[in-house]
């Protein structure tokens, strides 16, 4: 029963935080990488949540929701995960890693049904368009503000519905498939853990890559692995250092290149 | 003798208070609210100008005219869409007063805006802003800064809030003005930078955050390890190239990584 009223609550809560993500302010607090962290903080693990929450940010970062386009809803689909995670409690083989794999496999589905259910809203958003239309010349216009909170609410009925949908099948399925897992397929959701991480970092890779940055990559990729490796710094300065160095080193290149019009 | 009678009221027309102006930016955080594929933003839209029309005509017929209007087709950036919102706020203002402004000047404004907003906002927020600190803060969260979430927010909502409040006002004031106001930002130049140190922090972020278990923990097997899995990126990078979708792309690493695990054949 207790499960039950977590999995409601976290779908209460998930809702919410979706708005965000097209009908209500869009301050961003659906990203992933906030969303997930919130619940994990919520519900009593706020590192599983910052890990899946980033893993979610990189993957779905670059999906842009430009024009008629609606993408995957990676917001949504972290919310899920962290609840899975949260909600499975124990990991299989005592390997965090491998539970977190399995909450964003299980999740990376509702992510699909929620673009669809996106379309689907925006569709019955259309008859609130032509009603709104119909209320200006029937001499009600005070009811477009109706109309427009009705999107809202739509779009909340399908995040929460998805979510407690997503979390009332996956959480008992997990639960009970966990313990039989085998040490190899535990292994194997331990490197999915690190292919989710390659993923990510390769998609948006492939979105900014151009030949004239492709040194500031390289750059930066050398003088952190120098800071990890051979003078071992703790690992926000590894990170911060040659982003610091790169960023110093681009900016002098700009500056030249603005003062001398080389190229 | 009538226009002129006409044209002394409107000249008593009501003005827009700040109170009206600050409604409408409020309100403008929910444009989307309605969002929909046959006329996209047009219920957002008129939702966020309703104070400022309501208090400019008081007349119902004019009123309802004024958010019919509004109610046409618009598709542009959600927060790039309050520069054209404080413009056409403020022609409306000079429309109702019965200055010479005409209702096809405000709709032509509104339409020919619409299209370069949506792409500036694309290109700057979707494009490059969002991705560039996502990135950065998925950094700092996998290194385990528990505030990252709230830095993110901050930080982000910076020029978001800077767009929505100020832009409208520009908006308000300038007119016609704010397409010279708006090419002064330059974000098509911010964006390129932004792009260049997404690099920076992608190049950065692989060897702190991927680390594999290394058996001895020796720098030369890190080395290449590390060099390992950034060939294993522009792998994957180049089946982006080749318009792999990234559900396809799960699907298929997701299956290899459990089909090696159910064979046995990790150690």
């Amino acid at each position: 029963m207790g499960v039950i009223k977590q999995i409601f609550e976290i779908s209460l809560i998930g809702g919410l935080i979706n708005l965000d993500d097209v009908p209500l302010t869009q301050t961003m607090i659906s990203q992933p990488i906030v969303a997930a962290p919130l619940i994990g903080w919520m519900f009593g693990d706020l590192q599983a949540g910052l890990v899946i929450g980033a893993f979610f940010e990189l993957m779905m970062v670059y999906l842009l929701p430009i024009g008629c386009s609606v993408p995957l809803d990676g917001s949504l689909a972290a919310i899920i995960a962290t609840g899975i995670y949260l909600l499975v409690g124990s990991s299989p083989g005592g390997q965090p890693e491998a539970l977190i794999s399995l909450a964003i496999l299980s999740a990376l589905p509702s992510s699909a049904i929620a673009q669809k259910l996106s379309v689907l809203v925006r569709e019955v958003n259309n008859r609130i368009s032509d009603r709104a239309q119909a209320v200006v010349l029937d001499k009600t216009p005070g009811k477009i503000d109706l109309l427009h909170f009705s999107g809202i609410g739509l779009f909340f009925l399908r995040s929460f519905s998805l979510c407690l949908i997503s979390l009332l099948i996956a959480v008992p399925l997990i639960r009970s498939v966990i313990p039989f897992l085998s040490p190899g397929l535990v292994r194997g959701l331990k490197l999915l853990y690190f292919a989710y991480l390659m993923i990510g970092i390769a998609l948006l890779f492939d979105a900014f890559r151009s030949r004239d940055t492709y040194w500031l990559f390289a750059l930066s990729f050398l003088l952190a692995t120098l800071f990890s490796t051979v003078w071992p710094l703790p690992a926000w300065m590894a990170f911060g250092m040659p982003c610091v160095l790169a960023g110093a080193g681009y900016g002098i290149r700009e500056r030249l290149r603005g003062k001398y019009g080389c190229r | 003798m009538a226009v002129d009678s006409g044209k002394s009221m409107r000249q008593n027309a009501p003005c827009l208070s700040k109170l009206d102006l600050l409604r409408v930016i409020i309100r403008s955080f929910i444009f989307q609210g309605s969002w929909n594929f046959k006329k996209m933003q047009n219920v957002g839209f008129a939702f966020s100008a309703a104070p400022a029309l309501r208090r400019l005509y008081p007349d119902q017929k004019e009123q309802e005219a004024a958010l019919g209007r509004h109610l046409e087709f618009y598709n542009s950036h959600p927060y790039m869409a309050s520069f054209v919102l404080g413009a056409i706020i403020k022609m409306e203002e000079r429309h109702s007063k019965g200055e010479d402004i005409k209702i096809e000047d405000i709709l032509t404004f509104k339409k020919a805006m619409m299209g370069p907003m949506g792409a500036l906002g694309d290109s700057f927020f979707w494009a490059s802003w969002r991705p560039f600190l996502g990135a950065l803060a998925a950094a700092l969260a996998l290194i385990g800064w528990k505030l990252t979430p709230i830095a993110f927010l901050l930080v982000y909502n910076i020029p978001h809030f800077y767009v929505k409040f100020f832009g409208f006002w520009q908006g308000y004031i300038l007119e016609r003005g704010i397409v010279e106001q708006i090419r002064k930002y330059d974000l098509f130049r911010c964006s390129a930078h932004l792009k260049s140190f997404m690099l920076i922090i992608l190049g950065a972020m692989i060897p702190v955050v991927i680390k594999l278990e290394c058996k001895p923990p020796s720098l030369c097997l890190n080395l290449i390890e590390k060099l390992g899995i950034v060939l294993g990126i522009l792998i994957i990078s180049e089946f982006f190239r080749r318009k792999i979708t990234l559900t396809r792309l799960l699907v298929i690493t997701s299956s290899i990584c459990i089909l090696l695990g159910i064979l046995n054949i990790l150690k």
